[in-house]
């Protein structure tokens, strides 16, 4: 199996980072190839240009150089596993953007002979989100979890149905050490039961 | 609060549309176009690791977030406009929330207390004029993560009795040009009748 993980965090020895390590170590584990996408090591810039947004439809084909790779990656892998904090219930702009850029036409969804989208995201059969929470998870609950939702409903209706997990630890600020690595050893066996 | 790439395109009149009805009305209009802007919405090691600090330590190395900062603590009712991409905003409005929603501007932790309060009490108004691609059946199928985004995680950031007001557009991939004329009349009534 080829996993590819998207992490976004800016600080790189932050509790996201050990979250990327555990499912890494999980992965090698049970055998599995991984890539690893660090966005703000990679100094990604998501800000979809003007020119993007002009072709978007009309020369699907063209990719900007600073992505061709991301598509590469995305094509070959058959697992997605997304490590991120959630900001303001949703995904931070960096990993935002990435999703804008990268899963365009032709890698993330295709038209189908009436000219509709219809998600079709080549060999991937499941994505994962990892995320942490500051607030609660009735607050979460409440505001609705719109980063999830970003990268979950979307493109589950494929025409094969896409398997989604998260694992999720809220109240990031209040939690003990010993519930942290509590977490990381449950993202660890999850990965290695794959 | 205005995002997109092209200002000749819907999104782009929409926002004139506002500004100019807004304008008639008599109100007194600022506004941050983040594209035209060149808006950074990446936010840095520094910011992460200063995220509990006074917005001073901030300010001292990014000064380019004083005007805003000074516009948000200003405005009685924010708009934003923007398409939507991916069911929520575009990366340079959500990276404008992550960047200026911070401590000291949006809201603050009192000594003790595990929740934090709202800080952006001047805001009274929260409207929301925005277009979707896709049909309304599939957004709502999907949630509309970026309606539940705008309007209550940000929103519970303003006074407690903000008003909102979503202005969308649904199933614009299809629409024609007599349909898209349409459109700016009606947000053009709609801001009309809100402010």
């Amino acid at each position: 199996m080829r996993a590819l993980i998207i992490y976004c965090h800016p600080v790189h020895d932050s509790f996201c980072a050990a979250m990327r390590d555990a499912a890494v170590i999980g992965l090698h584990k049970a055998g599995h190839h991984v890539d690893v996408i660090d966005l703000a090591a990679e100094n990604f810039n998501p800000v979809m240009s003007k020119s993007e947004w002009n072709n978007y439809f009309d020369t699907p084909e063209v990719v900007p150089d600073d992505i061709s790779a991301h598509v590469a990656l995305v094509r070959d892998a058959d697992t997605l596993i997304y490590v991120y904090p959630t900001w303001w219930s949703g995904l931070p702009a960096q990993l935002k953007g990435w999703v804008e850029r990268t899963m365009i036409l032709g890698v993330a969804f295709d038209l189908n002979k009436n000219n509709k989208i219809r998600p079709s995201l080549g060999r991937v059969k499941r994505i994962f989100a990892l995320s942490t929470f500051g607030s609660p998870r009735l607050y979460v609950w409440a505001v609705h979890n719109n980063g999830r939702r970003i990268l979950f409903r979307s493109l589950r209706w494929q025409k094969k149905l896409i398997r989604m997990k998260s694992m999720s630890l809220y109240s990031m600020d209040t939690q003990t050490h010993e519930k942290r690595q509590e977490f990381l050893a449950r993202i660890t066996k999850k990965m290695a039961s794959l | 609060m205005y995002a997109h790439p092209d200002p000749t395109s819907t999104v782009g009149r929409l926002r004139d549309a506002v500004i100019n009805e807004l304008g008639l009305v008599g109100h007194e209009v600022r506004q941050h176009d983040l594209y035209a802007e060149n808006f950074n919405p990446v936010m840095s090691a520094f910011e992460r690791k200063n995220h509990g600090n006074s917005i001073d330590t901030k300010l001292s190395i990014m000064p380019e977030l004083r005007a805003p900062i000074e516009n948000l603590r200003w405005c009685e009712a924010i708009i934003f406009v923007y398409p939507t991409w991916w069911s929520s905003q575009p990366t340079i409005l959500k990276g404008w929330f992550d960047r200026l929603l911070v401590n000291d501007v949006a809201w603050y932790l009192p000594d003790g207390a595990n929740r934090i309060r709202p800080l952006l009490t001047n805001i009274r108004r929260i409207v929301v004029v925005t277009t979707h691609g896709s049909s309304k059946f599939i957004n709502s199928v999907q949630g509309e993560p970026g309606k539940r985004t705008a309007l209550r995680s940000v929103r519970l950031m303003m006074h407690w009795r903000t008003r909102s007001k979503w202005i969308a557009f649904y199933g614009l991939d299809k629409k024609t040009d007599a349909q898209r004329d349409e459109m700016i009349m009606k947000v053009r009534r709609q801001i009309r009748r809100v402010f």
